[in-house]
């Protein structure tokens, strides 16, 4: 049996009155690559789709995949910004790319989120610690539309998202560095599944990533240098 | 610029300033030289003869006739030109030859010190041409600074500064009532919303930006009380000026109703257009994107922030938070080189969380094998360490394990055991 031959016309006719309800993978929206071959193969468009919300499930290493989508959003000479809400980013590990914002608290998370996708300066903002839900949802989704920014938020409520993002570090991909005694030293790598979910739109993906690992210092005093490991000089 | 040097011997202090009074009237401003009895007025863009006409006039209303007048673009000649002139007429000396006025007059006119007179008279120097044409290396050795500061006087350069710079007048608007006094907030933000479009279209009409305003309120009780506004980033937005008069008015307590209130502006600077640069593809949109940040400062304070980073033992205390101006933020997105693969970092909650532990015994420590978050025991896959940091001793000691532990969703968390109190924590973890 075929297809009506006012059926596209009806749905080009609806993509143009209701943007927003057309799902992303008709095109109707322009993605911001995140460059990671892996995770632009399973989104929809090969990218995260402008003006429009996507919601990440935390945790599972989402924060290390939106950093890197973040720092190659700067690199092509747009600008990303990061709401790190509950200010659990450590200074140790942030570089230079996406401006960094660090509200007081839930409420001027989400008002911060909420201009900076107005101003329609920012390609990527990222909204972790302050879970939007209801008709925090809504007006975020609307500056997201005005300001044409790929919004993405760390949240567990996943309406008004275009895009339903999960990832899980598998525990048992972990590769270790070990002791002498065959025990666990330090965390090399780990492999993190990622599944992207959209309007008729499921696909996964599994990548490697790195640990940057934390340096532990035993010094007494933070002015003294840590001589941990080095070769003594012989006279 | 003409300087006007008005000179008597006759006068008394008390004449003098008279005479100035006298000599204001028709001078937009001028100097009074009680040391050396003479009174400097202001010439610039003034007629000049009509102007001397107008002050032997007020000179002569008070009796003061026997002033002499010297007129010149440089404050030397303009001196000397008084000095050695006569009540008659004044003496004008025309821009560019004020070196040939001074070449045949006695040096004695510039007042050298006594040992100098008698250098002069040594090496033959009796008029200011003689010492002006010599060169000044020469006139350096052999007569010393002295010499050198007659040398340039007598070359008719001269920069004395004889009247201060004009302040700048800045713009202001206020507003007065007398008949009853203001409480009510809502009043209060409306009178000062129309003192803001005021001052805002007065600077924009000068091409400039306000980097400080003062809000001066008058009160009921006959005081008045000062508030300094400063925004993150000098602006003549009017919207700008009131979203962030408006959050001050918020923490003001005020101590009676206001009578009147009086905005004016203490700091500007220009209007700075930053230059396009045709590889920042966001250039189009730099200057929403400032304002969003310097909204976004004014609101909530120091949120926007880079790290700067010492080397403490103690990672919570190695960050300390830099806040980033408007502009910088603006422009943070020209990164040159890409780090594109996913890292897992380190996150740090706020303050460590206190965790219950069951450990068991691995050489010569307890190794983690489940801890209990809230009401939920979490198993440990995996775990390594002991890591042990301690220092503080002329502060607050700690001494601390740290071990990363595996948890059965694939988390990598950091927790550590307090060794002074045994009490366990969970401080972050790897995503």
């Amino acid at each position: 049996m075929s297809a009506s031959p006012a059926l596209p016309d009806l749905r080009s006719l609806l993509e143009q009155r209701f943007p927003d309800a057309t799902p992303v993978t008709h095109r109707t929206a322009e993605p911001v690559a995140t460059g990671i071959r892996e995770l632009d193969g399973i989104l929809p468009n090969g990218g995260l789709p402008r003006g429009r919300l996507s919601v990440w499930m935390p945790g599972g290493g989402a924060t290390a995949i939106l950093r890197a989508a973040c720092h190659t959003v700067a690199s092509g000479g747009e600008r990303a910004a990061w709401i790190d809400g509950l200010g659990t980013i450590a200074g140790e590990f942030w570089e230079e790319g996406p401006i960094l914002v660090r509200p007081a608290n839930r409420r001027n998370s989400l008002r911060a989120a909420e201009e900076l996708l107005r101003c329609g300066g920012f390609s990527m903002i990222v909204l972790t610690g302050s879970e939007p839900a209801g008709t925090e949802m809504v007006r975020l989704s609307r500056a997201a539309r005005e300001g044409g920014a790929a919004f993405v938020a760390l949240t567990s409520h996943t309406s008004m998202a275009s895009v339903r993002m999960i990832s899980r570090i598998m525990p048992h991909s972990y590769v270790w560095r070990r002791t002498p005694f065959g025990d666990p030293a330090e965390a090399c790598s780990a492999s993190i599944k990622v599944r992207a979910q959209s309007l008729g739109w499921n696909k996964s993906a599994e990548l490697r990533v790195p640990f940057v690992e934390h340096d532990v210092r035993s010094a007494l005093e933070p002015g003294l240098p840590d001589r941990r490991g080095m070769k003594k000089l012989r006279a | 610029m003409a300087y006007i040097c008005i000179r008597s011997m006759e006068l008394s202090p008390n004449e003098l300033e008279k005479a100035a009074l006298a000599v204001l009237r028709v001078v937009p401003r001028l100097a009074v030289d009680h040391g050396k009895t003479q009174i400097w007025a202001d010439g610039k863009s003034l007629e000049l003869q009509d102007i001397c006409d107008k002050i032997t006039t007020v000179l002569s209303h008070i009796r003061i006739n026997k002033a002499t007048l010297g007129i010149s673009a440089i404050p030397i000649t303009a001196e000397i030109a008084a000095r050695t002139g006569n009540e008659a007429s004044p003496v004008l000396v025309p821009a560019g030859g004020e070196r040939g006025f001074f070449a045949p007059l006695p040096i004695d006119l510039l007042d050298p010190s006594p040992p100098l007179t008698n250098l002069f008279d040594g090496v033959g120097i009796e008029t200011c041409g003689d010492l002006a044409v010599l060169a000044q290396e020469s006139v350096e050795v052999r007569f010393g600074a002295e010499g050198v500061h007659l040398w340039r006087l007598a070359r008719a350069d001269d920069n004395r500064l004889i009247f201060a710079a004009m302040p700048r007048t800045l713009p202001q608007a206020s507003m007065d009532w007398v008949d009853y006094t203001l409480r009510n907030p809502e009043r209060l933000v409306f009178v000062i919303n129309g003192l803001v479009d005021s001052v805002s279209a007065s600077l924009e009409s000068q091409g400039l930006c306000a980097r400080e305003m003062t809000l001066v309120f008058s009160l009921a009780n006959r005081t008045t009380y000062d508030h300094r506004v400063r925004p993150s980033r000098s602006t003549s937005s009017r919207k700008a000026w009131m979203r962030l008069i408006r959050t001050h008015l918020d923490r003001i307590e005020l101590a009676d109703g206001v009578t009147g209130i009086e905005l004016r502006v203490e700091a500007v600077t220009g209007e700075v257009e930053r230059q396009g640069d045709i590889f920042d593809r966001g250039f189009a949109t730099a200057r929403a994107t400032e304002e969003t940040v310097a909204q976004l400062l004014d609101d909530q304070g120091a949120v926007i922030v880079v790290p700067s980073n010492s080397r403490h033992p103690l990672v919570e205390r190695r960050t300390s938070w830099q806040v980033q101006e408007p502009a910088h933020a603006a422009r943070a997105h020209m990164v040159r080189e890409s780090r594109a693969d996913p890292q897992l970092t380190l996150q740090l909650f706020a303050e460590p969380r206190r965790i219950a532990v069951k450990t068991v015994k691995r050489r010569d420590h307890h190794l983690p094998v489940r801890y209990r978050e809230g009401d939920a025991w979490i198993q440990v896959e995996a775990a390594a360490g002991p890591d042990r940091v301690s220092g503080g001793q002329w502060e607050k000691p700690f001494a601390r394990e740290y071990f990363r532990c595996v948890t059965g969703d694939g988390t990598l968390v950091w927790i550590y055991r307090e060794a002074k109190s045994g009490d366990w924590f969970l401080q972050g973890w790897w995503d």
